[in-house]
């Protein structure tokens, strides 16, 4: 689902290896670096992004674009209202029967008494009249309306499943995010990466995990194992 | 197919890497990684390189760690300026149990989570005839954090009291009496339990109670047990909302039913932990 409510403008990203995205403003200025850009003012025909490759970039939209239209989905100040005016609509038509009764037989006696008329004003009667199903209706509407449990889970597993890759594509993610200033990608970003160092049994096993090579002098590396003694 | 090829290569030239690894990380994302890890393991990966060391001396990252009330502990407990101290050392100093109150008291963080421990020597205790050695004396011994405990022959009138005044974080804590039923020692380098003079512990509970000045109150009963070993005696919990102020508790217990004497007892101190840690007592 696209959203629906935005002026419509589109900017041209230009990934590192020269690839041309056209995103949506609303999607891109999820960006703090694109949004600086575009309250700049500057009339920009492409903005280059010279660290982060098109395939990074790709998956980057997508993330933008998921939480622009996750936010728009559960807009849960405009439903309740929604629903707080739609209930007292329902239960006047649906309750109000003094007046539908009125209504009906004002209708019988407006129109030729034949047979097809009787026959829709009964079923007119029965379907505006019949509480039951009018408040089983509002329920299941309000459910679905405002299940924000299970709206925030579905994120939360979109999330992690973004986030379940390689380590080269989760660091390029990780610069892209911190180079982009895309606060809810780095945040995700950094925990998985934290939860990968986690289930390293060592800090060796973090080292090959992560492939990262010690520039210590033996001297501070006395000295670190020092500074940390007190941990034991 | 030529731009983009030979941007590549000219980043290879200056020294880029071709792939990008957890090296390149700016430290300021490492030091967001390092919030998200407890700090022996973020102690433990500042050996990997002078990125992520450096990183591991971020102020803000230890701030987390820290109790909210870290400021009066640095004053009270290591009598220093907080500001003379990095956070991380702060963290490091006040994991090590730090003696206060003339070295009746000890207080330490668990170094995991950060939250405060606390113990109270007997000999900050009012202990009811303990300068009357028939009844009491005070023993050496290294099964005690304070070296000492205080040894209970017999009595009539058993009554322990104590008072603490201190600045706890806020959460939810136990306190607990740490007691043991006979007198142990190290004969020929093992450890050997006399337990002649128990008696008088099976006849009438001990009462253990607690209560702090915002009203709280905790009170449990219960036969000491298990004689040779020492045993923390639950007596309660209590909830400390807001730091900003010192919170006064005052515990005791007490077997005062003066038709049986009662002996055989070592006291060794109140503790006070996080209630989540009441398992790791059990």
């Amino acid at each position: 689902m696209s959203s629906s409510n935005n002026s419509g403008k589109v900017l041209k990203l230009k990934s590192k290896d020269n690839q041309i995205f056209e995103v949506e403003e609303s999607v891109a200025i999820q960006s703090e670096l694109i949004k600086n850009v575009v309250e700049a003012g500057c009339d920009i025909g492409v903005i280059p992004l010279l660290t982060v490759h098109s395939k990074t970039l790709r998956n980057v939209i997508e993330w933008c674009q998921k939480h622009v239209d996750y936010v728009e989905e559960n807009d849960s100040g405009s439903n309740e209202e929604e629903i707080k005016n739609w209930e007292s609509e329902i239960c006047e038509e649906g309750n109000n029967n003094g007046s539908d009764d009125e209504e009906t037989k004002n209708w019988e006696s407006e129109e030729n008494n034949n047979g097809s008329d009787e026959e829709e004003a009964k079923n007119w009667e029965s379907e505006g009249n019949n509480d039951g199903s009018n408040k089983e209706e509002v329920e299941n509407w309000e459910w679905e309306e405002n299940n924000d449990g299970s709206d925030e889970e579905e994120l939360e597993n979109w999330e992690s499943k973004f986030v379940d890759v390689d380590k080269d594509s989760l660091y390029a993610l990780l610069l892209a995010a911190d180079y982009l200033s895309i606060d809810s990608l780095l945040e995700r970003v950094i925990k998985q990466v934290a939860d990968v160092i986690k289930q390293c049994r060592s800090v060796e096993e973090v080292r090959q995990t992560f492939g990262i090579k010690s520039d210590f002098t033996p001297e501070e590396e006395e000295e670190i194992r020092e500074e940390i003694s007190w941990i034991d | 197919m030529g731009a983009g090829v030979s941007a590549l290569a000219a980043d290879a030239q200056r020294g880029f890497p071709l792939r990008p690894g957890l090296d390149d990380v700016p430290e300021s994302c490492i030091s967001s990684i390092f919030m998200c890890l407890d700090p022996p393991e973020i102690c433990k990966l500042a050996s990997l390189n002078r990125a992520f060391r450096g990183a591991s001396l971020a102020d803000f990252v230890w701030e987390t760690k820290l109790p909210s009330n870290y400021r009066y502990l640095v004053k009270k407990v290591l009598g220093q300026s907080p500001e003379t101290l990095s956070k991380k050392e702060t963290y490091a100093r006040l994991c090590c149990p730090n003696r206060f109150d003339g070295g009746s008291k000890e207080v330490w963080l668990d170094k995991h989570s950060g939250k405060l421990c606390l113990a109270v020597s007997a000999k900050a205790l009012k202990i009811t005839g303990i300068d009357d050695r028939r009844y009491w004396n005070h023993i050496p011994t290294e099964e005690s954090r304070f070296q000492t405990v205080a040894y209970l022959q017999q009595i009539w009138w058993f009554e322990v009291v104590g008072e603490l005044d201190f600045e706890f974080p806020p959460g939810a804590y136990s306190l607990f009496f740490r007691l043991q039923l006979g007198k142990s020692s190290k004969r020929f380098g093992r450890r050997v339990c006399t337990l002649d003079q128990v008696h008088g512990w099976n006849i009438k509970p001990v009462r253990f109670q607690l209560s702090t000045s915002n009203g709280q109150q905790a009170a449990s009963e219960c036969y000491l047990y298990e004689p040779g070993n020492w045993v923390h005696y639950h007596v309660g919990d209590f909830v400390i909302e807001n730091s900003n102020s010192p919170a006064k508790i005052k515990f005791s217990m007490m077997q005062i039913d003066c038709t049986h004497t009662k002996g055989g007892l070592c006291v060794d101190s109140v503790l006070i932990y996080p209630s989540e840690f009441r398992l790791r007592l059990k």
